[in-house]
């Protein structure tokens, strides 16, 4: 899914023009392999915005790296202290759902997230852990519903395990990022929206630099900031224990 | 100096920082008073727990460093304040070749479970502040070296704590210590009124100790117990660390480990003196001929024994709920018995947890545990030959996570005695919450009232703290 593709590291290569390809699984097909990256360290500024405007503020650090063709993410919070050491992994697998696996510094051990624990908030924030999902669900549909001179409206069903019933994204032509992203529960009611406000290009593929979530329930939203950004790094620079318990256990 | 170069290496290493450094400190305070005041226990007491710390990555491992520091002050008979400082989480950690190595004064955690683990044993338990005190602060760290070979999903972990400490645990004059505040007093008090052919000659001089105990100062009091607690202990010379091994494996979906470990006790085998005992169990001074008998022998003797143990631990999920599963074997368990006696014998530890979690704003985690002594013990205090334990957490978050509902609770099945810790907290800012919350326990036997009643105490331990309900309000601020 846009969003997913979007959190993990949202990459379009803005060389990739947009072509006669109004068929919706063509354009999420291409979206997806344009997107794709072997690697990427991000330093994000998370703030989640209650109801009444009062701004909470989140610092961590993002490294994802495709290995064996599968996502790896790896999310390591620093500030604020009270939450600092946090770390998290999501492991992209193969034919199933994705593995997530949280260590809390304050019990010095870490906990496997399972089942329905992953469409719960991320730190607090309105994006789910299902957000931070890389499977492209092969249970899930897609219909180009509108298409314009700039953009392709996309409306996708995932699949069963979801909590979204739908997903409508607003994808830019020029470089198949997506610019909105609206989410509906299981009654086609409008759950969230996501928008893309600020973007950066590096080496020839553009980055989301400053995206916005609003929980259009709770009158709630979140904002991602990614102050710095590295992109297709040497392998070495995130190797692959990264995204192994024993990482998190020796870094807590 | 310890401190000195340990800055040192740190302002050192900084030079080829690879971020910038993380500093924070959480400051905690809470008071805690008693629902049902009584002479055996603090009317009212507080802790105020501190940890600063501030770590930096390198290019090849990262620094860190913490500074760890508890007031306490408890009002009853006497009012008391404590102050201790100790070191954090302190060392260095990275790569040693195509090895990790981790050095300093740590905390490494084994096994699986939260409230019930018997595997986490590396580390001393510190135990003082009883049921007020908070995960973050149960933990005492201690100096270790860790070092750990293998690939991204096998590996083997071998530690060595050079100079272990024993659980902290205040065994005199706390609410949440076996000799409650005045028990002591009370017994040397009343042995000048006992019966007994010595007590025309004992009288007096046992008034004058009494007297003289009624007025030392609480800290000299508790320098008393921590000396008599340190005795025995072996010299630190580092042979006498403790060290451990452990495998671990992580494969999609499942985490597993087994350890094995040669370890100096937590806590030491205390004896009192058969004729000392004698005479508070039947609470009767002894004959003139018995004197010199009672002289030569040593009130109470302390030992540290070591044991061999092994465990596994494992990690996984079924569904919707996440598994943790542990279980333990010493060679040598230390077991306390009635009348300040103990042994040590084979035991087994078993627990097993389930977790659950939904949208983020609730979770929930039973544990459950089995302790078996292989080999009976006479008399067994605070304990039984088989103990079956069940243990709860929880957490609903409500109003954007402004407001937060926790609740813990221990249930001995053993004992038939349970306690409660529900709290109602209120996050104003990143950096601010509060909370008020109790400490509710239901006893199966009522608690001990005097210094002959707690050592012969046959009830479970959350029995023998019944009378200390209390209601209490924390702040925790962060920066």
């Amino acid at each position: 899914m846009m969003i997913r593709l979007l959190l993990s590291v949202c990459l379009a290569l803005t060389a990739s023009p947009a072509q006669a390809e109004d068929n919706a699984d063509t354009i999420i097909a291409t979206a997806q392999k344009v997107q794709r990256i072997e690697s990427a360290i991000q330093q994000i500024e998370m703030v989640l915005v209650s109801k009444n405007g009062a701004r909470r503020h989140r610092s961590f650090e993002m490294k994802t790296k495709r290995i064996d063709g599968l996502n790896a993410t790896y999310v390591r919070f620093s500030k604020p202290t009270d939450v600092a050491g946090t770390q998290l992994i999501v492991l992209e697998r193969s034919g199933k759902s994705d593995e997530q696996i949280l260590y809390l510094p304050a019990l010095k051990r870490t906990n496997r997230i399972a089942g329905r624990a992953k469409k719960g908030a991320f730190m607090g924030s309105d994006f789910s852990y299902e957000d931070f999902d890389f499977s492209d669900d092969p249970k899930a549909t897609h219909t180009l519903i509108s298409s314009n001179d700039t953009t392709w409206v996309i409306d996708t069903k995932p699949g069963p395990e979801s909590s979204y019933g739908r997903i409508r994204s607003t994808v830019s032509k020029s470089d198949h990022l997506p610019r909105q992203v609206e989410f509906f529960d299981a009654k086609d009611h409008a759950k969230k929206l996501l928008t893309i406000q600020q973007t950066a290009t590096q080496n020839g593929a553009v980055l989301p630099t400053h995206s916005v979530m609003k929980n259009l329930n709770r009158g709630t939203s979140t904002e991602l900031k990614v102050t710095e950004w590295q992109l297709n790094l040497p392998p070495d620079e995130i190797p692959n224990e990264t995204f192994t318990i024993g990482f998190l256990e020796r870094n807590g | 100096m310890r401190w000195f170069w340990l800055s040192m290496g740190c302002f050192l290493a900084a030079a080829n920082a690879a971020s910038p450094p993380e500093v924070g400190v959480v400051i905690t305070p809470l008071i805690a008073v008693d629902i049902q005041p009584s002479d055996q226990a603090d009317a009212w007491e507080s802790w105020t727990w501190l940890r600063a710390s501030a770590k930096q990555r390198m290019d090849r491992g990262r620094w860190f460093l913490g500074i760890n520091a508890d007031h306490n002050v408890r009002s009853g008979q006497d009012i008391e304040a404590i102050w201790r400082v100790s070191a954090g989480e302190s060392g260095w950690a990275g790569q040693a070749g195509k090895t990790h190595l981790r050095v300093g004064n740590l905390i490494e955690r084994w096994g699986k479970l939260d409230l019930l683990s018997s595997l986490d044993v590396l580390n001393p338990k510190d135990l003082r502040a009883g049921p007020l005190g908070n995960i973050e602060t149960a933990r005492a760290p201690i100096p270790m070296a860790v070092w750990q070979v293998g690939t991204d999903t096998i590996r083997a972990e071998f530690s060595y704590a050079p100079f272990p400490e024993g659980d902290h645990i205040q065994m005199v004059g706390s609410d949440w210590s076996v000799v409650k505040p005045g028990m002591m007093e009370g017994f040397i008090g009343s042995m000048s009124k006992l019966d007994g052919p010595a007590s025309t000659l004992l009288a007096a001089p046992i008034a004058q100790l009494s007297e003289a105990l009624g007025k030392l100062d609480p800290s000299a009091q508790r320098a008393f117990a921590d000396a008599a607690k340190q005795m025995g202990a072996p010299e630190q010379f580092g042979i006498n660390g403790n060290v451990g091994a452990r495998f671990e494996a992580e494969a999609q979906g499942v985490d597993a480990a087994v350890m094995v470990a040669n370890l100096r006790s937590p806590i030491p085998i205390t004896r009192l003196g058969p004729n000392y005992r004698l005479v508070i169990q039947n609470k009767r001074l002894p004959g003139l001929d018995q004197l010199a008998t009672l002289g030569a022998e040593a009130p109470i003797t302390t030992d540290w024994p070591r044991s061999w143990m092994a465990g596994t631990e494992l990690s996984s999920v079924a569904g919707p709920f996440g598994l943790r599963a542990e279980a333990v074997w010493w060679s040598n368990k230390v077991h306390a018995q009635r009348w300040l006696d103990a042994t040590a014998v084979p035991s087994t530890g078993t627990g097993l947890a389930i977790d659950y979690t939904q949208s983020g704003r609730f979770y929930m985690a039973i544990e459950g545990r089995w302790e078996h002594m292989l080999s009976p013990v006479d008399g067994p205090f605070l304990t039984k030959a088989d103990v079956f334990e069940l243990g709860t957490t929880a957490r609903i978050s409500l109003a954007n996570d402004r407001l937060e509902l926790l609740a813990a609770a221990l249930v001995n099945l053993s004992f038939g005695d349970w306690m409660s810790r529900p709290e109602v907290r209120w996050v104003a800012t990143d950096s601010l919450s509060m909370g008020l919350g109790a400490v509710l326990l239901f006893s199966s036997t009522p608690p001990p009232a005097d210094l002959s009643a707690a050592l012969s105490y046959g009830g479970g331990p959350i029995s023998m703290m019944g009378d200390n309900d209390a209601i209490f309000f924390n702040l925790r601020w962060s920066q």
